[in-house]
């Protein structure tokens, strides 16, 4: 309460500094007459004052913090001129205006903080401060608000999309304030994108509901993705096969081995004795050696530089796989802008 | 009574082995064979020929110039129409250099035991093996020959020499993951110029598995 008396001080001094008649009073100098009629116990004259400043609108309009310690003085200017539906209905404004507003009870006698104890029980007003503009990452603590009531009561916080049905993030009772959480990015669920409507649904104690409406804007912002890594180029690949050669060392070879098994027996053993079955054998080596003598032989395969060439492409894939893993992991990682609007409410009769 | 065969588990361990090699750049293959046995003995007491089939296996690492290999067989060799058989196991081990693409110096040891009637023949050699290998026409089919010498250390009988060949070849077609093989095999133990003397061929048939 200090804070705002200091304010209304202020206000008061530079109120009576200026030169007064040389042109209209601003709202900011009626609350400061007004402020001191109500100490001068001209209290015709405070209602006045104060009821011309709370009607200034445009740019001149006062400020909530102001607004709403005009009107308990209003409330209390009122009250002692024995208008008590008057006083009730310019405290409802003050707590409607900030419904954390409390007249401060050194400034205010005690039947004025009373009666205003007694309206305030009554109400069900709700303030919603959010972020006007903000960015909530994956994994964050997602859209915060803070909800400042006139009084104790329950009420159900929801998100409604754009046509769609109502989501209820928050249900229970708030004291003074509450801070809760729209879980806008939650693991696993779809990003919300487009417009949506911040729900406060206050349950008034004779059934029915106030309501305070946030329109909300959320926008992805998606993260940059990374490049594919570009393939090997040609030239850094190996040759896999080694250059064509003559067919008469692998013709020879064959033969040969094809020779040895037919004639082993007698070089190896004394008494030159071996089995009939090696010549089947060796006539198999023999054909085969000629027939790549009059086939023609395929280059032999570079096993060491086919092994470089796959470890260069494997290389390359695990890049590029990591690439497409992370792009999708970003993708997967959008963070989402969320603009809000301006609040209105759908009062009821208290 | 035959052993269980011990080429499994030692193809077993190769298969396991195959990725952590594989990952240091290495060339694995496994290999099982089938081998048509003969064993021909002369001594100046007479000439006794046994014969019959043997299964093994052979688990191979090439890691730049150098290649280990690892083989195992086992079988029962009958005698004649003698009802009774010889267990016969032979195993392996030899590490190649290869000085030029193809050909490939080697030295291991090599031994062989048979269970004659309870009592076992057993023959020991550190042999030295040159071998080349190459592509006939095709990568896909490769023949290889091969030549071995050593020097036998066999328990009782104390042969001289040890010498043998070898050639065969193998069809991997497309360069795939399998590859079928046909070879034969000769080498033969003397003692005593020749009057005692040991030969030992074999015609074999592998399926081979190219890990890497």
């Amino acid at each position: 309460m200090m804070p705002r008396l200091a304010l209304l001080l202020t206000l008061t001094v530079l109120a009576a500094a200026g030169p007064p008649g040389l042109r209209a009073q601003s709202a900011r100098e009626l609350v400061a007459s007004g402020l001191s009629a109500y100490r001068a116990v001209r209290y015709d004259g405070a209602v006045q004052q104060l009821r011309q400043a709370l009607n200034v609108e445009g740019d001149d309009a006062l400020p909530d913090s102001v607004r709403a310690t005009a009107y308990a003085y209003l409330a209390a200017a009122e009250y002692y001129r024995g208008h008590a539906d008057d006083a009730a209905a310019a405290t409802r404004q003050a707590l409607l205006t900030d419904p954390s507003y409390r007249p401060d009870t050194l400034v205010f006698p005690p039947d004025v903080t009373d009666a205003f104890e007694s309206v305030r029980r009554l109400t069900r007003y709700v303030r919603i401060q959010a972020p006007a503009d903000t960015i909530v990452q994956p994994g964050g603590r997602g859209y915060p608000v803070r909800l400042y009531v006139s009084a104790a009561h329950e009420l159900t916080a929801a998100l409604i999309p754009e046509g769609g049905t109502p989501r209820v993030f928050y249900d229970g009772a708030v004291r003074d304030s509450a801070d809760i959480v729209w879980p806008a990015l939650e693991r696993g669920a779809r990003s919300p994108t487009g417009r949506f409507v911040l729900e406060i649904r206050s349950r008034l104690p004779g059934g029915g509901a106030r309501v305070v409406r946030l329109p909300l804007e959320a926008r992805p912002i998606r993260a940059d993705t990374l490049p594919e890594p570009v393939p090997p180029a040609d030239s850094l690949f190996l040759p896999e096969r080694a250059a064509r050669r003559s067919t008469v060392p692998s013709a020879s070879l064959a033969l040969l081995a094809g020779a040895a098994t037919m004639l082993l027996p007698t070089l190896v053993a004394k008494d030159g004795v071996g089995s009939r079955t090696r010549y089947a054998l060796g006539a198999s080596l023999g054909v085969a050696g000629i027939v790549a003598f009059f086939t023609g032989s395929r280059p032999d395969p570079l096993p060491a530089n086919a092994a470089v060439n796959r470890a260069l492409m494997d290389a390359w894939r695990r890049d590029a796989d990591g690439v497409r893993a992370e792009n999708e992991r970003r993708r997967g990682r959008t963070a989402l802008r969320i603009v809000a609007g301006p609040t209105a409410s759908t009062d009821s009769s208290r | 009574m035959i052993r269980p065969l011990r080429a499994i588990p030692l193809l077993a361990l190769s298969a396991l082995a195959a990725p952590a090699a594989a990952q240091q750049g290495a060339a694995v293959s496994v290999t099982a064979r089938v081998t048509s046995l003969t064993m021909r003995s002369v001594a100046p007491a007479g000439r006794a020929s046994v014969n019959g089939a043997i299964l093994g296996g052979e688990a191979r690492l090439a890691v730049n110039f150098l290649t280990l290999r690892v083989a195992y067989a086992q079988g029962s060799l009958a005698r004649g129409s003698d009802p009774s058989r010889d267990l016969y196991v032979e195993g392996s081990g030899i590490l190649d250099i290869s000085p030029a693409p193809g050909l490939e110096i080697g030295i291991g040891p090599y031994v062989r035991s048979r269970v004659v009637d309870d009592v076992r023949q057993r023959l020991v050699v550190w042999r030295l093996r040159g071998r080349y290998e190459g592509s006939v026409g095709t990568p896909a089919l490769r023949a290889w020959l091969e030549a071995t010498a050593g020097k036998p250390d066999y328990s009782g009988d104390g042969f001289g020499t040890w010498w043998g060949g070898s050639a065969g070849l193998v069809f991997r077609p497309n360069g795939g993951v399998l590859g079928f093989g046909a070879s034969y095999a000769i080498d033969e133990a003397r003692a005593n110029r020749g009057a005692r003397r040991e030969t030992v061929e074999g015609l074999t048939v592998s399926v081979s598995a190219y890990l890497r």
